[in-house]
């Protein structure tokens, strides 16, 4: 088919070819607003200890307050603030899922340009285990895992880890095949680059970016994922503050709205944020898909 | 002379995020009935968007003003479900790549009758022996077994052979063909270009016939329009724009042809071009 | 996918497909589920045996480890003491009997307890998925025609909302409107207090309850199911959404959906008998992904509304670190995605004429 644009060449401020570099899904109202919110919680993970107007430990106030001045999101069961640990609990609750994503991106890359790169039985031996990974839903995995490990926030995540680095290394695999066939990256082995070499001057720049296209999409996942586990009181531990284990609180007190709400809300934008960040990123590398 | 179609000062552009981009800037031209209408220009001329107009296929993103006149029609101002009974049935449409343009999950009866059924409303015994018929008549062998295959049975020039099954299926008084042998070999392309002649000489089927290829242009084409960016900068019968060009970038892409260093002078030198015997004119 | 051969590859006089290809792939299909089915089992038996930390610890609980003889008598029923492939084959022995070990904490055979845990599930993982398949399928189709449009911006987020969603979130936030605030649900549980059960046929109340012609108990237990079953249909439904919208997408802009449209097809033939056919596929392996989704989503949700199920079973299993136990619903739902793996690619074979080449 004819790309049938003619180009027209429109004078551009520096400041307009800037801010078209953005994806076109983030320079909307609702783009903008997640990029916020997501700038919102990255900033209370920094920060949230030195913000909070309570000890999140502290159990010194009454039990069950609704929400109203001075706890605008009530106290707990066991008379704790629970905007405090909201707060607080943002460096678990995000943080390592960042981590987590950050984690399976490397081990999954890795594994994928084994793979691709050396073919044969390497290949076969790590894409039946992909296979396996992949062919358990991941919760159930993950719980037996986190179950048989122990139950503590170190073996949530390389549960959680254990499951969610194949969808990586399968797709670094098929993009490592059809780069492999490509002539920039036979002339470089012609030049007699090592594999090693290879791998990380021709092959892995051309994997990168979908693969972070990919993590960025998978950060909400695995802070779903990491909340659930805490939540089936299979990561964090009372008394560290954390969302899922906050919302498991509400199962017992489900009358007490505030218990349940916040946190989820917590959960609910970052998650959002980050899925939509993901999918406009995806759009900008991916065009065909949205466009026509 | 009598034009089937007529072109009235069609524009046509894109909407994006920084404006409108004109793909079309007010095209005119006549499609006379029973004859090849040759249209060549480069990649991005908006020659295909110019066919895919006709048959209400241009993206949804896409503004136009103009009239295309079919008969007493203005195809520009009919939208949606009102196009149905003349695309596909008064006006086909096949496109450059056989390989993808097949559905490759229904068999080729399928594919041949849906719209016949649709359209002229025949019974499926009818049909199918229509859809035989017309495997036979553009030189698919074994038409009756072809019927139950799939796409992926056969090969690239079978397939553009189905496509054109397809398109002649309702009996269209006009054909647009998209570089419908682009995608192919030479050889298989000289079937396909003899095809289409032989339909027009027997059937009176008249065509639009686009193409980037000069040489497949002089071969099949009785008129001929030569595009470039968006504007029809010269057209009129095959033997007057080949061998006396008016328009300079006609001549450069003539110029620029591999059979024709230093000029075409007269008829044989446009029949080796085009690789065929004895370019009589179809005037 | 163009597999250009000069002549059409003749099968027979008919010229109808072969059908020695689509057994081939059959087979190798088959062969791949059988493998990973190994797989699995392998997986679980070094997720029970090899772990760091103590087996028969996590499996008697640390009270009865203390005592020496308990544990002697459990090293020797269990062969613990045997090497590591004896140990596997007794354990692969012991599947295909059906015996899963025994739970310490429910002190009944897994295998029991599965069997009443099952059709709990079923009555709502079943709906859940069928709903969800419906509404996502659809909603994906709309979100794709009207591509860029208003309709199409607005669907997205919503699905995007609703992916974005913890289930166990949304079921309380459910639970607290719908029983406490608003009375519309009958609440937790599968039954009210104090009903009793249909005469058990499936496992599944409200068919059960149908079958014995007991109309309260089958309306009492329609009531119950609706609320955790409309939650998991919603997380699903964004999923579905989302992922058929990019499925559909793909195949409008195909050359073949253009030619449809230049037939003159009207749009919804186009859709039903060009697009869908050719979504089927990828739509498939997306409804399959769901339904395994949808069952990691119910260990979530029953737990909050008390729903007897695998869910739940699995939560308590592993809140205890009754290894047996949660072994069992890993092999139990390791073995169902497997299965619907295999029935999505039976599934292709039939719907896809290439199938048979690659």
């Amino acid at each position: 088919m004819d790309p049938m644009i003619v180009a027209t060449e429109v004078k551009r401020s520096w400041t307009r070819r800037l801010w078209l570099k953005i994806p076109r899904e983030l320079r909307t109202v609702v783009g903008g607003f997640a990029c916020l919110v997501a700038i919102f919680w990255i900033l209370v993970c920094i920060f949230g200890g030195a913000l909070v107007p309570h000890d999140p430990l502290a159990q010194d106030l009454p039990r069950f307050l609704a929400p109203g001045r001075g706890n605008w999101f009530g106290t707990d069961e066991l008379g704790r603030d629970e905007f405090s640990r909201i707060f607080v609990g943002a460096r678990v609750s995000i943080a390592l899922p960042l981590l987590l994503v950050g984690m399976s991106m490397t081990v999954g890359t890795i594994v994928g340009i084994i793979a691709g790169f050396f073919g044969r039985w390497v290949d076969e031996v790590l894409m039946r285990i992909t296979d396996l990974v992949l062919s358990f839903p991941t919760v159930i995995l993950a719980m037996a895992t986190a179950a048989a490990l122990g139950a503590s926030l170190f073996n949530a995540v390389a549960a959680a880890l254990i499951v969610s680095w194949p969808p990586y290394a399968r797709v670094v695999r098929s993009m490592v095949l059809s780069l492999r066939g490509s002539n920039f990256v036979s002339s470089g082995r012609l030049l007699g680059f090592s594999p090693l070499k290879s791998m990380r001057l021709d092959i892995l720049p051309n994997v990168r970016g979908p693969i972070l296209v990919m993590a960025s999409l998978d950060i909400g996942t695995a802070t779903l994922l990491l909340a659930g586990l805490s939540f089936l009181g299979l990561g964090a531990k009372p008394p560290l503050p954390e969302w899922g284990s906050m919302i498991s609180a509400a199962v017992v007190n489900f009358d007490k709205w505030w218990l349940g709400v916040f946190p989820g809300l917590a959960i609910l934008t970052v998650v959002m944020a980050f899925n939509f960040i993901g999918d406009a990123l995806r759009d900008a590398f991916d065009p065909e898909a949205v466009r026509v | 002379m009598t034009a089937l179609l007529r072109i009235e000062d069609l524009s046509l552009g894109i909407r994006t995020e920084q404006g409108t981009t004109p793909i079309l800037r007010g095209v005119n031209l006549e499609i006379e009935a029973g004859k090849v209408q040759g249209l060549a220009g480069e990649s991005g001329s908006g020659k295909t968007m110019l066919g895919l107009t006709i048959v209400g296929l241009e993206p949804t993103t896409a503004i136009t003003t103009g009239q295309i006149w079919f008969g007493a029609t203005d195809l520009l101002a009919l939208t949606g479900k009102a196009l149905n009974p003349i695309r596909g049935r008064r006006i086909a449409m096949i496109f450059q790549d056989p390989s993808t343009a097949l559905h490759p999950q229904l068999t080729v009866e399928r594919q041949l009758t849906d719209h016949m059924r649709y359209h002229l409303k025949v019974s499926r015994i009818e049909s199918r022996r229509r859809a035989e018929e017309l495997l036979d008549r553009v030189g698919i062998a074994q038409a009756k077994a072809s019927l139950s295959r799939y796409p992926h049975e056969f090969s690239g020039g079978q397939r553009q052979r189905i496509a054109i099954a397809c398109a002649l299926a309702c009996g269209p008084e006009l054909l647009i063909a998209d570089e419908p042998t682009t995608a192919l070999d030479v050889t298989v392309q000289a079937g396909i270009l003899a095809l289409v002649r032989e339909l027009v000489d027997s059937l009176g089927l008249t065509v639009l016939f686009i193409t980037h290829d000069l040489g497949v242009m002089s071969a099949v084409a009785d008129r001929v329009a030569i595009m470039r960016a968006g504007e029809i900068v010269e057209a009129g019968p095959r033997d007057q724009v080949f061998l006396r060009p008016d328009h300079d970038y006609t001549k450069s892409l003539l110029a620029a042809l591999p059979g024709a260093v230093g000029g075409l002078q007269t008829r044989d030198d446009l029949a080796r071009l085009g690789g065929i015997k004895g370019g009589e004119p179809h005037e | 996918m163009s597999q250009d051969s000069e002549q059409p590859e003749v099968t027979s006089s008919k010229g109808r497909r072969s059908y020695t290809g689509l057994v081939r792939y059959l087979a190798r299909r088959l062969v791949t589920t059988v493998i990973l089915l190994f797989g699995i089992t392998v997986v679980t038996f070094a997720l029970t045996n090899l772990v760091p930390g103590d087996p028969v610890a996590a499996a008697l609980g640390q009270r009865s480890a203390d005592d020496p003889a308990i544990v002697a008598r459990f090293r020797a029923e269990y062969g613990l003491d045997d090497p590591l492939p004896t140990q596997y084959l007794n354990y692969l022995n012991r599947l295909i009997h059906l015996d899963f070990g025994r739970s310490w904490q429910t002190q009944r055979p897994v295998a029991t307890d599965l069997k009443r845990a099952i059709p709990a599930t079923m009555e709502i993982a079943i709906p859940a998925i069928v709903g969800a398949g419906v509404i996502g399928l659809m909603l994906g189709a709309v979100s794709a025609y009207r591509r860029g449009k208003i309709t199409d911006q607005l669907l997205r987020l919503i699905s995007l909302v609703g992916i974005s969603v913890p289930t166990f979130w949304m079921a309380i936030v459910f639970l607290y409107l719908f029983y406490f605030k608003l009375g519309i649900s009958p609440g937790a549980g599968r039954l009210s207090p104090g009903a009793p059960a249909p005469p058990r046929v499936t496992g599944m109340y409200t068919v059960d309850a149908l079958l014995a012609g007991q109309w309260a108990t089958f309306v009492d237990a329609a009531a119950h199911l609706a609320l955790p079953t409309l939650v998991l249909t919603g997380y699903t439904v964004g999923l579905l959404t989302r992922f058929s919208r990019t499925a559909y997408l793909e195949v409008l802009n195909q050359d073949f959906t253009r030619t449809a449209r230049a037939k003159g097809l009207p749009g919804r033939t186009v859709f039903f008998r060009y697009v869908l056919r050719a979504a089927a596929v990828p739509i498939l392996t997306i409804v399959g992904l769901a339904f395994g989704s949808l069952l990691s989503g119910t260990v979530l949700v029953e737990r909050i509304f008390s729903w007897p199920g695998l869910g739940s079973y699995a939560y308590q299993s592993a809140s205890k670190l009754d290894l047996f136990a949660i072994m069992g619903v890993g092999l139990f739902v390791g073995v169902v995605y497997l299965c619907i793996n295999l029935a999505t690619d039976i599934l292709y074979a039939f719907i896809d004429p290439r199938v048979k080449v690659g």
